[in-house]
C-alpha cells in the first residue's frame, strides 16, 4: 500500500476512535435520569413540538363545527 | 500477482485517478449522510420517549363531549381509587396558551408540590440553595424556548396571564429547566396546581385528566373495559397505545426517507453502471489494457471487485461519521425541525448518541450491494470481450 493512503485510512480510524469516544462516553445516565425526573415532576410525556397550533383555522369535513387540534393524540386524548 | 503488488497497483490506482473516485465518494458519502442523519434522529427521539414513558402512569382517563375533551371531574379518582387493582391515581391539570402577539402557544402545567414525590424531584431539576422561595408567592419554572420568548418580547423576570374570566394574573420567573429536558420541556411553564387551574379556567373539583398505575399488565385489557363501563362519556388511553402512536409516527417520518433514499440509490446506480459500459468510456479502455497486458478475467473482476469496495467503504464511514457529527454534536440543524417542527417557540435540542448497528448495517447493505452490482456487470461484460476490442 502506498503511503497516502495508508495515511487516509489512519485518518478514518482516527476519526472512527473519536466518534466512538463520543459514543461511549456520553453521560446517559444523566441524561435519562434528568429527562425521567422531569416526566416525573410533570406526568407528561409528548415532545415538546414546536407546532402551530392554530395552524388549521377552520374544519374542512364540517366548516360550521370548529378545528379539531391536530397533534391531539400525542396529549394523550 | 502477489497481494502486496496487488494492494500497491490497487492503491496506486486509487490516488493516482482520485479526481474520478472523489466525485463518486462525495455523492455516496452525501446519500448514506442524509439517510443515517434521518434514522439517527428518529432512532435518538424515539429512545428519550421510551425513556419517559418508562416512568409514566399506565393509564389516563379523561371525559370527552362530542369528540373533544373537556374537564374531567375529580370525584371520578375516588371511583378509580375503589376500583381493585388501581394504585396512584393523580389529576393533571395541563393546557396550552397562546401568547397574543404572534399567536406562540406555552405548554402549563400544574403540579402538586405538597406531594413528597413532586418536591424530591424538583429538588433534582432545579440545583438552587433557596428551594422554599419556590413556593413563596406565585412562582413558575419555565422551559428554556418559554425564556427566551419571553425575554425577546421584554418579560424578563414576570409575565401577565390572562385568566378566563378577563383578569390579569401576574407570576414570577423563578428558574429556568434544564437544557437536557429541551425535547419535552422547551414549551413548558410548571406552576403550583392551584395557579395552572386559575389560569387555565379549571375549578378546583376539576382536572384535565386523571392518571393511575395498574401493575398487572395482564389486567390491563379488562381494566379498559371496566373503565369504559363506568361512564359513557369517560375515555381511556393506556401506555401501549401511547407507545404504538410514537413508533407509528416516527417509522413513518423515517420510512418517507428510506423511500426518497432509495429512488435516489437507484438513480446513482443508474449513473455508475452506464458510465462503465459506455463504448468510449476510460474505464473501458482501462480494462482492454489490463487484459491485454495478461490479465485474467478473473484478475480484473478481482481488481475491480476490491477497488470498488474500497470506494463504498470510504464513503459509507465517512457519510455515517459526517451524519453523527451533525446529529449528534451539532444538533442536526434545520432537518431536526422535519421531526420537532419549527413554527412555534424556537427548540434547541441535543440529541441522545443512538446507534442501531442492525439499521446501520442494512443501510451498508442497501447500498452497497446495487452500487457493487452496477459496477462488477459492466466491467464483467467488457472484461469478457476482446481487449482490442474495449480498448477501441
Amino acid at each position: 500500500m502506498i503511503k497516502p493512503f495508508v495515511s487516509f485510512i489512519l485518518f478514518l480510524i482516527l476519526m472512527v476512535f473519536l466518534m466512538g469516544s463520543h459514543y461511549l462516553l456520553f453521560p446517559y445516565e444523566k441524561n435519562s435520569h434528568t429527562i425521567q425526573t422531569m416526566a416525573k415532576l410533570t406526568n407528561l410525556s409528548p415532545l415538546s413540538l414546536s407546532v402551530a397550533y392554530d395552524e388549521s383555522s377552520f374544519n374542512a369535513t364540517y366548516p360550521e363545527m370548529p378545528a379539531f387540534g391536530r397533534m391531539d393524540f400525542l396529549y394523550e386524548r | 500477482m502477489n497481494a502486496n503488488a496487488f494492494w500497491h497497483f490497487l492503491t496506486l490506482q486509487l490516488v493516482k485517478e482520485r479526481n474520478k473516485h472523489f466525485s463518486i465518494i462525495l455523492i455516496s458519502m452525501m446519500i448514506v449522510f442524509l439517510l443515517s442523519s434521518v434514522l439517527f434522529i428518529s432512532s435518538s427521539i424515539r429512545f428519550s420517549l421510551e425513556e419517559t414513558l418508562k416512568v409514566q402512569p399506565d393509564f389516563v382517563v379523561s371525559r370527552t363531549q362530542g369528540g373533544t375533551a373537556i374537564p374531567t371531574p375529580m370525584e371520578w379518582s375516588d371511583e378509580l381509587l375503589e376500583i381493585y387493582g388501581v394504585s396512584h391515581v393523580t389529576p393533571r391539570v395541563y393546557g396550552r396558551y397562546f401568547f397574543e402577539p404572534k399567536a406562540k402557544s406555552f405548554l402549563l402545567v400544574g403540579v402538586d408540590f405538597m406531594e413528597e414525590q413532586s418536591h424530591k424531584n424538583l429538588q433534582v431539576l432545579i440545583t438552587s440553595t433557596d428551594i422554599k422561595a419556590f413556593f413563596e408567592g406565585n412562582q413558575m419554572l419555565v422551559g428554556q424556548g418559554v425564556k427566551e420568548y419571553l425575554n425577546a418580547h421584554f418579560y424578563k423576570d414576570a409575565y401577565n396571564f390572562v385568566t378566563p374570566k378577563g383578569k390579569f394574573q401576574k407570576v414570577t420567573m423563578f428558574k429556568t429547566l434544564p437544557s437536557q429536558t429541551n425535547l419535552l420541556a422547551n414549551d413548558m411553564i410548571v406552576l403550583p396546581i392551584d395557579l395552572a387551574r386559575k389560569i387555565l379556567g379549571y375549578t378546583d373539583e376539576e382536572a384535565t385528566d386523571i392518571l393511575f398505575n395498574v401493575p398487572n399488565t395482564d389486567e390491563w385489557e379488562l381494566m379498559t373495559d371496566k373503565l369504559s363501563a363506568l361512564h359513557y362519556d369517560l375515555h381511556v388511553v393506556n401506555k401501549k397505545e401511547v407507545q404504538k402512536s410514537y413508533a407509528n409516527l416516527y417509522n413513518y417520518k423515517g420510512g418517507v426517507f428510506l423511500i426518497l433514499f432509495l429512488i435516489l440509490l437507484a438513480t446513482f446506480a443508474l449513473i455508475l453502471y452506464q458510465r462503465y459500459s459506455m463504448v468510449y468510456s476510460s474505464e473501458r479502455r482501462h480494462i482492454g489494457l489490463l487484459r491485454a497486458l495478461g490479465w485474467s478475467i478473473n484478475a480484473v473482476l478481482k481488481f475491480k471487485f476490491t477497488e470498488t469496495i474500497v470506494v463504498v467503504s470510504v464513503s459509507y464511514i465517512l457519510g455515517v461519521l459526517l451524519a453523527y457529527l451533525y446529529v449528534f454534536v451539532l444538533g442536526a440543524p434545520i432537518l431536526r425541525e422535519i421531526f420537532l417542527g419549527g413554527q412555534n417557540l424556537h427548540n434547541v435540542v441535543s440529541f441522545v448518541p443512538v446507534l442501531d448497528f442492525s439499521v446501520l448495517s442494512s443501510i451498508f447493505l442497501i447500498y452497497a450491494l446495487p452500487f457493487i452490482a452496477s459496477v462488477l456487470i459492466p466491467v464483467w461484460k467488457v472484461s469478457v470481450t476482446d481487449p482490442k476490442e474495449a480498448m477501441l
